[in-house]
């Protein structure tokens, strides 16, 4: 099968002073196997929202998430899954090699192989220096490296990152997109929301964007974004136009 | 199995890593240590009374760590969204709410073996010799504790950990007042407070079915049938609160 995900008709609606908000309004989206695609829009335009329901976290209102054909609430499809959380929390009484190790116990990854496996990524991710310190005196980068760590134990076939790039240094932003394209080379799906639009256009096969619940653009990066222009540029034009629509 | 015991492993670490365990512990151990001094200082009653204020001083305390380290175990896995990493991956919400039990049955199990041994051994050396019958005391309060536990877990499902904490400290005043209630009820003229009352004998769990501290005074411990009933029933009631537990979180979104 050559689609990895597919969103059909997904709509998540809460109220607000009675009124009622669609968060997120018809959503359709198909990704295929083996390619990046980028989410993108402004602050509260449904982005965690979109990767939470996939993720089973919230109970969308209408609509079906397919992860190779099969509901991504599925035990089987969760076992193909990795998923990093925006401003991740863990354990803080934890060590880095502990959450690992409690990470790949829930993935029920022989305790032989998880030595190996953990120390390598967290090679990965360059905190191979902090194996043994707790997760409470990590800064905020290290949470999201170790963010990214806990989401590819699994060996996942398709890795939901939200917000991966948020609170990098720039030398942390180059290794998270070298470890995304790594994992696209391994032909793995990757599917991530950021603000960081000149990463999301250097990494990314695909973008959607989505404003006010909607998603108003999707397809090939390249083709998207005008050659004469930047994707920051383009989606702020994009943003404004649709806002005038309304 | 295996994700359930991950999670109780986990929720393990955390409760024993957690400095506030030490404090009940300490305060518990100086407790039993009061009682000798109590014990020492009565007529002929030191046996009985470190007996009394030990089993008691155990329970208070093991009450304490039950209801408000239990009362956070929940509520902290949403506050701090450590939640979003466990319900994502392939974990039912049963087994994590079955993990987080066992987790905290486990730690409260640790505790009370801790505070056992300290206790048994006075309560042999004055004695000297050791006695079943305390040791089936102990039994039935950590039983207690484990249920209280169960029910603390079900409030702070979907409650803040304070009020979590204070529902379950009613229940379990409710509950050892049961036979009291259903006294009450069946002398009562008014058939609304009559109903009402047997209502509540009804729901609340009996919580004297677990107390055998004046057993323990008078030499009488539970016969083969008493216990059985005792366990299944400790064991259906925490059976009731984990799949109510379960239900109330399988229908929140975080």
């Amino acid at each position: 099968m050559n689609e990895a995900i597919k969103i059909s008709n997904l709509t998540k609606i809460y109220y607000k002073n009675g009124k009622e908000v669609k968060v997120v309004n018809d959503l359709n989206l198909s990704i295929p196997k083996g390619k990046v695609f980028g989410f993108l829009g402004p602050n509260g335009a449904g982005k965690t929202t979109t990767i939470k329901m996939i993720n089973s976290l919230i109970k969308p209102d209408t609509g079906e998430i397919k992860i190779f054909g099969q509901s991504s609430s599925e035990m089987e499809v969760k076992k193909k899954i990795g998923f990093m959380p925006e401003n991740p929390y863990f354990y803080h009484y934890l060590t880095a090699n502990e959450f690992l190790k409690f990470t790949c116990n829930i993935f029920e990854i022989a305790k032989s192989k998880q030595e190996k496996l953990i120390k390598e990524i967290l090679k990965r991710v360059g905190l191979q220096e902090s194996a043994s310190v707790q997760l409470r005196n990590f800064s905020k980068g290290m949470g999201q490296r170790i963010g990214v760590a806990q989401a590819l134990t699994n060996n996942p076939e398709v890795i939901f990152l939200d917000e991966p790039l948020d609170g990098l240094d720039p030398i942390g932003r180059i290794e998270l997109k070298k470890i995304i394209l790594e994992e696209k080379k391994k032909g793995k799906t990757i599917f991530f929301n950021s603000h960081i639009l000149s990463d999301v256009e250097e990494i990314s096969d695909y973008i959607g964007i989505i404003d006010q619940g909607k998603l108003i653009k999707t397809g090939l990066t390249n083709e998207i974004v005008p050659k004469n222009t930047t994707l920051e540029k383009y989606f702020v034009e994009l943003i404004e136009k649709e806002r005038q629509k309304k | 199995m295996k994700q359930v015991l991950t999670i109780a492993y986990n929720t393990y670490l955390e409760t024993i890593r957690d400095r506030i365990l030490y404090v009940f512990v300490a305060f518990a151990i100086a407790m039993i240590g009061i009682s000798i001094i109590m014990g020492s200082i009565s007529l002929n009653q030191d046996t009985k009374i470190i007996k009394d204020f030990g089993l008691a001083g155990m329970f208070f305390f093991g009450v304490l760590i039950a209801v408000f380290v239990g009362a956070n175990t929940i509520h902290k896995e949403k506050d701090k969204r450590t939640i979003y990493i466990i319900l994502s991956k392939p974990i039912r919400h049963w087994q994590f709410i079955l993990g987080k039990f066992l987790g905290l049955a486990l730690s409260l199990l640790v505790v009370t073996l801790l505070m056992s041994i300290i206790f048994l051994t006075i309560t042999t050396i004055k004695e000297k010799s050791f006695s079943f019958l305390l040791l089936e005391a102990i039994f039935f309060q950590y039983l207690e504790l484990i249920l209280l536990i169960s029910v603390v877990i079900a409030f702070s499902s979907f409650t803040s950990p304070l009020s979590a904490a204070i529902y379950t400290i009613c229940l379990f005043i409710i509950g050892h007042s049961t036979t009291v209630i259903n006294q009450i009820a069946a002398k009562s003229q008014n058939i609304f407070i009559s109903k009402s009352l047997e209502t509540v004998y009804y729901i609340f769990p009996n919580l004297e079915k677990f107390n055998l501290k004046t057993n323990v005074v008078y030499g009488i411990g539970y016969n083969g049938p008493e216990t059985i009933i005792a366990i299944l029933y400790g064991l259906f009631y925490i059976g009731l609160m984990l799949t109510l537990a379960t239900q109330i979180l399988k229908k929140q979104e975080f």
